[in-house]
């Protein structure tokens, strides 16, 4: 038989390693009998088309960022605020791969979308780009970054003092180079695979957060697969996950060095403790947008509850992110 | 024989193997295709047969795939553009700009047509579409072609080609969406697309010196025109030429992306025609922007309905399938571009160009990122392929927008064709061989 | 009846005519006025590509049943062209079945995908706005352009005449330009 996985990344993007070993070792673990078929992206659509594809049971397996799933699992975006998760690799990836209130609380909600949560993996922090340092909340004024359009990052780019902007993905490079917008937002290795490091002058490190991708099953498929195929998926998700973390660190630090070669000029800014402490603080206000867009998501009878449902997620995230550095 | 059979059970068992699949969607689309069918109507077959028969997938996904390949944000130009255009062909905008063009070449040799060439450049740089360059040159040039006694079989068939010059001229919607499907800066693809839009304008306008000649004196010569006249020409081309440099320079300076350029195009023509001409009424403005909504969706459907079908072949992974045998990995620069221009041609020769490229650029991409081919050539080379799928018999959108306007049957609007086409395969071949045409502006902009 | 259904059609013609001008219209203000915000006054309009988004779906799926009334549909005609009476009007008429009976089915699988995404709860990131309100037109647009053929070929099977669609004869047919 043929399991079919699709991710939202290009080939040899975290994403893709993750689903290229998952399908060597469900290779290898059947004997052969089962292969995986490995879609990357924009092959079957946009985020929201596979994610809604194996929603209905045509994928098995899909891997998307916590934006994306955002559509569908609003709760999923308390993963998305900046300064909850932090960016200590060991911490996040405790948490990712083993907190009780992804994988009790949050992956509940999951279900309702007839997905099933697997595993999360982070893809290295988010840096800033910018064609000047960015310390402080003041020096991000009048500084039009470029953001994916929902709500939680628009606002979270409003609180920090800048100008979000909605671009497409094919016009940033465009729009960067000439000056459209200033800035923008992601992990360095994808930052290095864009080339958009050709047109930045900094790069930031703020502490606030990794890309976080999710992957998941189709629940109902899952649930029927018999005992032996299902821990043949745990064990092949363990691997997966182990490879994709080894491969974030070195592409990571790879292309870094490379954009340093590149452009020995491009400035590298690490922001201390005291300029990260401005920004979590402004981030505070965030929860209450994350509480109201999850409360949007729901018919009028269950907002109350869904908003105490969110805070409760969110509040023992955070307990756990504590207990655990 | 044997060998027939087994591939005919194949078919009808719905036996996975690709060139199974591959045969019997493509003869299926090609016999519905030249039945007449709506152009929608292969695309949704080929994509049914598919789903049903060979893979039995709910073919809910298709509805789902047409919502996406209108999606992107780039799409929206088209409707810009084509809005802009038409416009600028109901009021005033193009006969000025061809009024320039025929002052100052209309008396030579061939002066008319070199006058249809060079005027497409110079539309071109206000449109970005095949189809509005075909409607406004053509309704303008084609009566006064026909009076100097040229024949209505070149006349038309330089018109359909001679718009090929506005799609690579900047702004032009095959670039802005290359450069959205294949991550490409749109400002570097269009200043790379002037350099073989002109050398087209020149190859055009000697072929038709040498028609005007061969035909001799059944062509009336257009007399000279004074220097006053041709002043009073420019002067009132000045607002249309303020054109190309409000877009060009609001892209250049950051102030709008590409796709924002085609907005402010429709917004500079309506201030133009409506407010400083006062030609156009609000009734105008309305009739213009039901039919760009009648084109858009017309295209758009097409465009939605291919990215279902090419849902499909991607899920079977098809084209991974039929290009292996081609080796394009480790294979030579020149022959990789020269299989994608042949395989964007002959796509384009049967289904829409915004289609072709919808569905062949995701494949494309990471061949020509291995290979080391500039994404920015490749752009240009595919455009020009796009633009010549649009006059290449048997599908093309401008000799069905020419249909339309010049109510013409089918065969007389495409019997011209073959000179221009051989001219456009040559250009094609220039470009494979000598890339500087295009990417020398390019350098010199970008480096 | 026929009078209802006249009434009907005219009236859904003019709807279809209002949604595609003025969402054009839309499109073109909504770019330009992100634009001008980004670049003058440092505020970009974050559902900008969001509307645009939604308006295109609309101009699309409205303005195809618009196209199908008119008779505007891209066919290769290079065959057909060099037939006679009796071939074209047979094939006409096998086209607008065929064509037809594939639209309505469209519109058939549309309105399960809408109830999918209604179930699913799918959200618009920017507007937060629930994504099959906007869909609903898709099965509308396809279902008015499908019954627009099955019309087109009752039309053809009961006269003379080779009808493109129902409202458009083949030689008759207008021109509108780009
Ligand atoms: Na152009
Ligand atoms: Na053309």
């Amino acid at each position: 038989e043929t399991w079919k996985f699709a991710t939202e990344e290009d080939k040899n993007d975290v994403q893709d390693i993750f689903a290229k070993t998952f399908a060597e070792t469900i290779k290898e673990e059947s004997g052969g009998d089962i292969k995986v078929r490995i879609f990357y992206y924009g092959q079957l659509g946009t985020e929201n088309d596979i994610v809604e594809l194996t929603a209905k049971g045509t994928l098995q397996f899909v891997s998307v960022g916590t934006g994306h799933l955002g559509s569908y699992i609003p709760e999923v975006q308390a993963l998305s605020l900046p300064y909850v998760l932090g960016t200590d690799v060991d911490v996040v990836r405790k948490i990712l791969t083993g907190s009780k209130t992804i994988y009790s609380q949050l992956s509940d909600r999951f279900e309702k979308a007839n997905l099933k949560l697997l595993t999360m993996i982070s893809e290295g922090e988010m840096a800033w780009g910018a064609n000047k340092a960015i310390r402080t909340p003041e020096d991000f004024s009048g500084q039009k970054i470029r953001t994916f359009t929902s709500t939680i990052p628009v606002e979270t780019y409003k609180a920090f003092g800048a100008t979000p902007t909605p671009l497409s993905w094919g016009e940033v490079y465009g729009a960067l180079q000439l000056k459209t917008v200033d800035g923008m937002v992601n992990p360095v290795y994808f930052i290095y695979n864009a080339k958009w490091h050709e047109v930045q002058d900094y790069l930031m490190f703020p502490g606030q957060q990794p890309y976080v991708g999710t992957v998941s099953t189709n629940s109902k498929w899952f649930n029927a697969l018999s005992e032996e195929k299902q821990a043949m998926v745990h064990k092949a998700i363990t691997v997966a996950e182990q490879a994709a973390h080894d491969y974030q660190l070195e592409i990571n630090r790879e292309n870094m060095a490379k954009i340093q070669t590149e452009r020995p000029d491009l400035e590298v800014v690490i922001l201390n403790d005291d300029e990260r402490s401005r920004f979590k603080d402004l981030s505070a206000a965030l929860h209450e947008t994350f509480y109201n867009v999850v409360e949007n998501a729901y018919a009028e009878s269950e907002k109350s509850d869904a908003r105490e449902n969110a805070k409760g997620i969110l509040e023992s995230l955070i307990q756990e992110v504590k207990d655990a550095s | 024989m044997d060998m027939f059979f087994d591939f005919l059970k194949d078919i009808i068992d719905g036996e996975l193997d690709i060139y199974v699949i591959t045969f019997t969607l493509l003869f299926t689309m090609i016999i519905l295709l030249f039945l007449s069918f709506p152009m929608v109507v292969p695309l949704a077959a080929g994509a049914l047969i598919g789903l049903v028969h060979f893979s039995d997938i709910d073919t809910g996904v298709m509805i789902q795939q047409m919502v996406t390949g209108i999606s992107p944000n780039a799409l929206i130009a088209v409707p810009m553009f084509i809005l802009a255009a038409d416009i600028m062909a109901r009021g005033h905008t193009a006969h000025n700009l061809l009024g320039l063009v025929e002052a100052f070449v209309g008396h030579l040799r061939g002066g008319l047509p070199i006058t249809a060439c060079i005027s497409c450049t110079l539309f071109g740089s206000v449109s970005g579409s095949t189809q509005a360059t075909v409607v406004s040159v053509g309704q303008i040039m084609r009566p006064k072609l026909l009076q100097a006694g040229y024949k209505d079989s070149f006349v038309m068939a330089l018109i359909i080609n001679a718009s090929d010059i506005a799609f690579l001229i900047p702004p032009s919607i095959g670039l802005i969406l290359y450069g959205t499907l294949a991550n490409t800066s749109v400002a570097e693809l269009f200043i790379a697309g002037i350099g073989p839009g002109i050398v087209l304008a020149i190859l055009f306008s000697i072929y038709c010196y040498g028609y005007s000649r061969l035909q001799g004196d059944r062509i009336t010569l257009v007399p000279q025109k004074s220097r006053t006249e041709r002043i009073a020409a420019f002067k009132k081309a000045l607002l249309p030429l303020g054109f190309p440099i409000l877009i060009v320079g609001g892209i250049y300076s950051g102030a709008v992306t590409p796709t924002e350029a085609a907005s402010f195009s429709v917004l500079y023509a309506l201030i133009v025609e409506c407010l400083i001409y006062r030609e156009l009424k609000l009734k105008d403005i309305l009739d213009a922007a039901l039919g760009t909504g009648l084109i858009t969706a017309v295209v758009f459907i097409l465009v939605g309905m291919g990215q279902a079908f090419s849902w499909y072949i991607s899920f079977e992974q098809i084209p991974q399938g039929l290009l292996a045998p081609l080796e394009l990995e480790g294979a030579s620069k020149e022959y990789i571009l020269f299989i994608i221009a042949l395989s964007f041609f002959i796509g384009c020769m049967f289904v829409d160009s915004l289609v072709v490229l919808v569905i062949l650029t995701p494949i494309f991409v990471p061949i020509v990122a291995a290979s080391g081919l500039d994404p920015v050539l490749v752009g240009v080379m595919i455009t020009l392929q796009m633009a010549i799928g649009s006059a290449t018999p048997p599908f093309g959108c401008d000799i069905f927008t020419a249909i339309a306007i010049f109510n013409k049957p089918y065969m007389d609007v495409i019997r011209g064709t073959p000179p221009f086409i051989i001219i456009l395969a040559i250009m094609s071949a220039l470009l494979i061989f000598v890339p500087e045409i295009a990417l020398i502006l390019r350098d010199l902009a970008f480096t | 009846m026929k009078k209802i259904l006249l009434w009907l059609s005219n009236g859904s013609e003019l709807i279809e005519k209002f949604v595609i001008t003025f969402s054009i219209l839309l499109i073109m203000l909504n770019s330009t006025a992100n634009a001008i915000g980004r670049y003058a006054f440092d505020k970009s309009l974050f559902f900008s590509e969001e509307l645009n988004q939604f308006l295109i779906v609309g101009v699309t799926f409205v303005g195809f049943a618009y196209a199908v009334r008119k008779g505007r549909n891209i066919r290769m005609t290079a065959l057909y062209d060099t037939f006679g009476y009796t071939a074209k009007k047979t094939i006409l008429t096998m086209i607008s079945i065929i064509t037809g009976a594939i639209l309505i089915y469209l519109a058939y699988k549309s309105v399960f995908y809408v109830i999918e995404i209604k179930d699913i709860n799918r959200l618009s990131p920017a507007m937060q706005f629930p994504v099959y309100i906007i869909y609903s037109i898709i099965p509308l647009g396809l279902g008015i352009a499908g019954l627009q053929y099955l019309i087109t070929f009752l039309m053809n099977i009961t006269h003379k005449e080779i009808y493109l669609s129902h409202e458009v004869i083949e030689f008759r047919s207008e021109n509108i330009g780009v």
